[in-house]
C-alpha cells in the first residue's frame, strides 16, 4: 500500500496540473487552427462570391458579424438570467402571500368551528331547559301523583303551556338570528308613522305594564317625519327594548319611549326605565348571544338570552347601531340609531343633473339600468366595453359609476383600476355588478350587487352613496394589508376625509402624537402589535382615550372578544359583505360627535 | 331509616319546582337553592345527604361549586348528582373530573329519576 500512496511523489508527466494545462493548450491550439482554417475558407468563399469586394473588406465584415453574433448571445444569456431571477422572486412572493392567506384562512376556520361548537352547546342547553319542564310536568301529571282538579294540577298545566311558549319564542329568535347572520333577512322599508307604530307596541305591552303598576310614556318629536323603515322589524326591536324595560322595572316605576332626529339623516329611539339598572361591567355583554346577566329578577322573568343580540343584529343589518347607558339602582336607557330613510330613492337622488357612467356589455341590461338611473335624475353615459369606459371616465367627472365586473375586452377589475389610477373620475364611487363574489375587490367598490340585477337595487345603492360624510376629518387607518389600506384611503378621500395609513400597530402608536387623527380605523389581525393591543394602548393614553375607533376586521370574534372590544370601540364591523356601507354610515354618524369634541378641546 | 335529605340547586325556577316535587313524592326531605351562594348558605343548616346540582348557572357554576364542596373535609361526604341540559360529548367526563358522583341529563325522566338518585347514594 505504502508505495502507491506516497504524498511527495514527483509529478507524473501524464498527470497533475501541468499536464492537464498542456493538454488544454494543445486542444485550444487545435481549435484555433481549425477556426482559422474555417475562417480562411469562409473568407475565400466570400471573396469569391462577392468578387467586387476586396478580401480585406470581407474579413472586416466577417469579424463585425462575428462580434455581433457574440454580443447577441451574451445579451440573450443575460436576459435569460434576469428573467429567471424575476420569475423566481415573483414565485417566492406569490408563495409567501399564498401561505399567509392559507394561514389566515386556517385560523378563521378553526375560530369559526370553535364558535359553532360553543353556539351549539348553548343552544342545546337553552332548548333542553324548557323541554325539561314540558316533559317533566307532563309525565308527572300522567303518573297520577297530582290529583286532577287540585291547585297543583292547574299550576303544572300552566308551567307546561308557558314553557312551550318560551320554546316557541326561542326557536323563532334562533331562526331570525340565523337569517340575519346569513344575510338572508329581507327588509321591506316603507313610510312609517312613528307615533302610531310606537302606540301599537306600547298597546301590546300595556297589559304587562299595568300588572306591575308601571306607567308607559312616549315623547316623539313632532318634526320627525319622512321616516322610511321596515315597520315589522322596527316593531320587533322596540318590543324587545320595551318588554325588557317592563320586566326589569319594579312595581310603580316608569318607562318612557323617546324618538328624535339625530343629524339630518338619522333617528334616535330611546327606551328609558326606572328599573334595577346594569353594572358598567355587564353592559357590554348585554347585546351578546346567551349572555344573560346574573340577576334574581332575570330568573323570575326568564328570557331567551337572544332578544338583545337579535335586536343588535337587526339594527346593524339596516346600517344602524344600538347601545345602553345605565346606573344600577336608578335605571337604564337603551337606544338605537337608524337611518331615517332606509329605502327610498327619491329623497337622495333627485337633486339635479348628476352624471353616472354605466359600463355594461349586454345591450338589454345596459338599456334597463340606464333607464332606471335616468329616471332618478341622473344624466347617464353608456359604455359597452372597458375601453370605452376608461376613455369616458378620463374625460368626464362622474358622480357615480356602475360597472359590470365581467366585460368582453377587459376584466371589470382592470377597468376599475384604470379608472382609479388617473383621470377626473378617479374618486367616483363605483357600484359593481357581478355574478360571483370578488372579496378582494370590494374595498375599492362602494357596493357590490349580485346578478341578476334588479333596477331598484341599483337605484337604492346609488342613493346610499349620498350623505354628508366626515369631510375634513383626519382618519388614521391601521391595517397590515396594503390593498385594504389603499382602498380605504381611496374611499375616505372620496368622502372628503384625509387618511393617514399605517401597516404596523407599533408605528401607528409612535406617530399618533404627530398625526393627531380625529378617528381610527383599526384591523385586528396584524403581526406584532395587533389591533387588540393598539386599542388597549390607546385607552391608556389620556389624550387618545376618547378617540373613536372603528374596528374593521375579517376575524371572527368570540363573545368575550366582542364584549371586550365593545367596551371601547365605536363600532365593530366585519370586512366584506355589506360592511363597507355600514362603516361609511358609522363614519357619517360619528362626524357630529367629533365636531363637538374638537370644539371642546381645541378651539 | 330516616328520610334522605336532598338539596336541589338550579337557576331555573320551573326545574327547581319539578325536581323538588318529584323527590318529595318519593319521601325525600327537600330544600331548594337558586344559585351557588344560596346553596353554600343552606348546606351547614340543612345538612343534605345528596345535592342535585345544575351545571350551567350564571355566576359560580355547578362544576366550580362541586369542586369547592369536594375540597372541603366538612362537605366532602355529600353525594353530588349533576343535572345538566348540556348533552354534548365530553360533558359527563368534565362533571366526573370535578367530583360529581352521578350524572342525570335533562329533560329528566320523572318515573326513574328518584331511583337514579338513590343508586348514586
Amino acid at each position: 500500500m505504502a508505495d502507491r500512496a506516497a504524498p511527495n511523489k514527483p509529478a507524473d508527466p501524464h498527470q497533475g496540473p501541468a499536464a492537464s494545462a498542456a493538454r488544454e493548450l494543445a486542444q485550444l491550439q487545435q481549435q484555433a487552427e481549425e477556426t482559422r482554417a474555417l475562417l480562411a475558407r469562409l473568407q475565400f468563399d466570400v471573396a469569391q462570391a462577392q468578387g467586387h469586394l476586396g478580401s480585406l473588406q470581407a474579413a472586416q465584415l466577417l469579424e463585425a458579424n462575428e462580434q455581433l453574433v457574440l454580443a447577441m448571445l451574451r445579451s440573450q444569456a443575460e436576459a435569460e438570467t434576469v428573467a429567471m431571477d424575476i420569475a423566481q422572486r415573483e414565485l417566492t412572493q406569490e408563495l409567501r402571500l399564498e401561505r399567509q392567506r392559507l394561514e389566515a384562512e386556517n385560523r378563521q376556520i378553526q375560530e369559526s368551528s370553535r364558535l359553532k361548537r360553543e353556539f351549539l352547546s348553548n343552544m342545546s342547553h337553552e332548548l333542553r331547559t324548557p323541554l325539561n319542564a314540558v316533559i317533566g310536568f307532563a309525565d308527572l301529571l300522567m303518573s297520577g301523583s297530582v290529583p286532577a282538579g287540585s291547585s297543583k294540577h292547574g299550576e303544572f298545566v300552566g308551567h307546561i303551556a308557558s314553557s312551550g311558549r318560551h320554546l316557541l319564542q326561542l326557536i323563532n329568535e334562533i331562526l331570525d338570528l340565523s337569517k340575519v347572520e346569513a344575510g338572508k333577512l329581507a327588509f321591506f322599508p316603507e313610510p312609517v308613522d312613528l307615533p302610531q307604530l310606537v302606540g301599537e307596541v306600547t298597546g301590546a305591552l300595556g297589559g304587562l305594564a299595568s300588572q306591575g303598576g308601571l306607567v308607559i310614556g312616549t315623547e316623539i318629536d313632532a318634526s320627525l317625519t319622512g321616516i322610511v323603515l321596515d315597520p315589522t322589524r322596527l316593531k320587533q326591536v322596540l318590543f324587545n327594548y320595551l318588554s325588557n324595560a317592563i320586566k326589569f322595572t319594579p312595581d310603580g316605576g316608569r318607562v318612557t319611549v323617546r324618538a328624535r332626529a339625530e343629524g339630518r339623516s338619522f333617528i334616535r329611539i330611546e327606551v328609558e326605565d326606572t328599573g334595577i339598572g346594569i353594572d358598567a361591567a355587564d353592559q357590554s355583554r348585554l347585546f351578546v348571544e346567551f349572555q344573560q346577566l346574573d340577576s334574581g329578577l332575570n330568573k323570575r322573568h326568564q328570557g331567551t338570552g337572544l332578544g338583545l343580540a337579535l335586536t343588535r343584529r337587526l339594527v346593524q343589518a339596516q346600517g344602524g347601531s344600538v347601545g345602553v347607558r345605565s346606573t344600577p339602582g336608578v335605571g337604564s336607557v337603551f337606544h338605537l340609531l337608524l337611518k331615517r330613510d332606509a329605502g327610498s330613492s327619491t329623497a337622495a337622488v333627485a337633486t339635479g343633473l348628476r352624471r353616472c357612467l354605466v359600463i355594461q356589455d349586454d345591450l338589454a341590461d345596459q338599456a334597463r339600468i340606464s333607464g332606471a338611473i335616468t329616471e332618478t335624475g341622473f344624466q347617464v353615459d353608456s359604455a359597452l366595453t372597458g375601453e370605452q369606459a376608461v376613455v369616458h371616465a378620463r374625460n368626464q367627472p362622474y358622480d357615480a359609476v356602475v360597472l359590470d365586473l365581467v366585460l368582453p375586452d377587459r376584466s371589470g377589475l382592470e377597468v376599475l383600476s384604470a379608472i382609479r389610477s388617473h383621470g377626473v373620475s378617479r374618486e367616483s364611487p363605483v357600484l359593481a355588478v357581478t355574478i360571483g363574489a370578488h372579496p378582494t375587490a370590494t374595498f375599492a367598490i362602494a357596493d357590490v350587487l349580485a346578478k341578476p340585477i334588479r333596477t331598484e337595487e341599483i337605484v337604492l345603492a346609488l342613493s346610499r352613496l349620498d350623505g354628508a360624510g366626515p369631510s375634513g376629518a383626519k382618519v388614521m387607518v391601521i391595517d397590515d394589508d396594503p390593498v385594504a389600506l389603499e382602498l380605504m384611503e381611496a374611499t375616505l378621500s372620496g368622502m372628503g376625509a384625509s387618511a393617514v395609513s399605517f401597516r404596523d400597530g407599533r408605528q401607528a402608536l409612535r406617530e399618533i402624537e404627530q398625526q393627531r387623527p380625529d378617528a381610527i380605523i383599526l384591523d385586528l389581525m396584524m403581526p406584532g402589535v395587533d389591533g387588540f393591543a393598539v386599542l388597549h394602548a390607546l385607552r391608556q393614553m389620556p389624550a387618545w382615550r376618547a378617540t373613536p375607533v372603528f374596528i374593521w376586521t375579517s376575524m371572527l370574534l368570540t363573545d368575550d372578544e366582542y364584549a371586550r372590544l365593545a367596551r371601547s370601540a365605536r363600532a365593530i364591523l366585519n370586512k366584506g359583505g355589506g360592511a363597507l356601507e355600514t362603516l361609511l354610515d358609522d363614519l357619517r354618524a360619528w362626524r357630529p360627535a367629533v365636531a363637538s369634541v374638537l370644539m371642546g378641546i381645541d378651539p | 331509616m330516616t328520610a334522605p335529605r336532598a338539596l336541589v340547586v338550579d337557576d331555573n325556577a320551573m326545574t327547581l319546582e319539578l325536581v323538588s316535587f318529584v323527590l318529595a313524592a318519593d319521601r325525600f326531605v327537600v330544600q331548594t337553592a337558586a344559585d351557588a351562594a344560596a346553596a353554600l348558605a343552606w348546606i351547614p343548616l340543612f345538612r343534605p345527604d345528596v345535592i342535585l346540582m345544575d351545571v350551567q348557572m350564571p355566576g359560580i357554576d355547578g362544576l366550580a361549586l362541586t369542586r369547592t364542596l369536594k375540597a372541603d373535609p366538612a362537605t366532602r361526604h355529600i353525594v353530588i348528582v349533576a343535572m345538566t341540559a348540556c348533552a354534548m360529548n365530553g360533558d359527563e367526563g368534565r362533571m366526573r373530573d370535578a367530583g360529581c358522583d352521578g350524572y342525570i341529563s335533562k329533560p329528566i325522566e320523572v318515573a326513574t329519576f328518584c331511583s337514579k338518585v338513590r343508586s348514586c347514594m
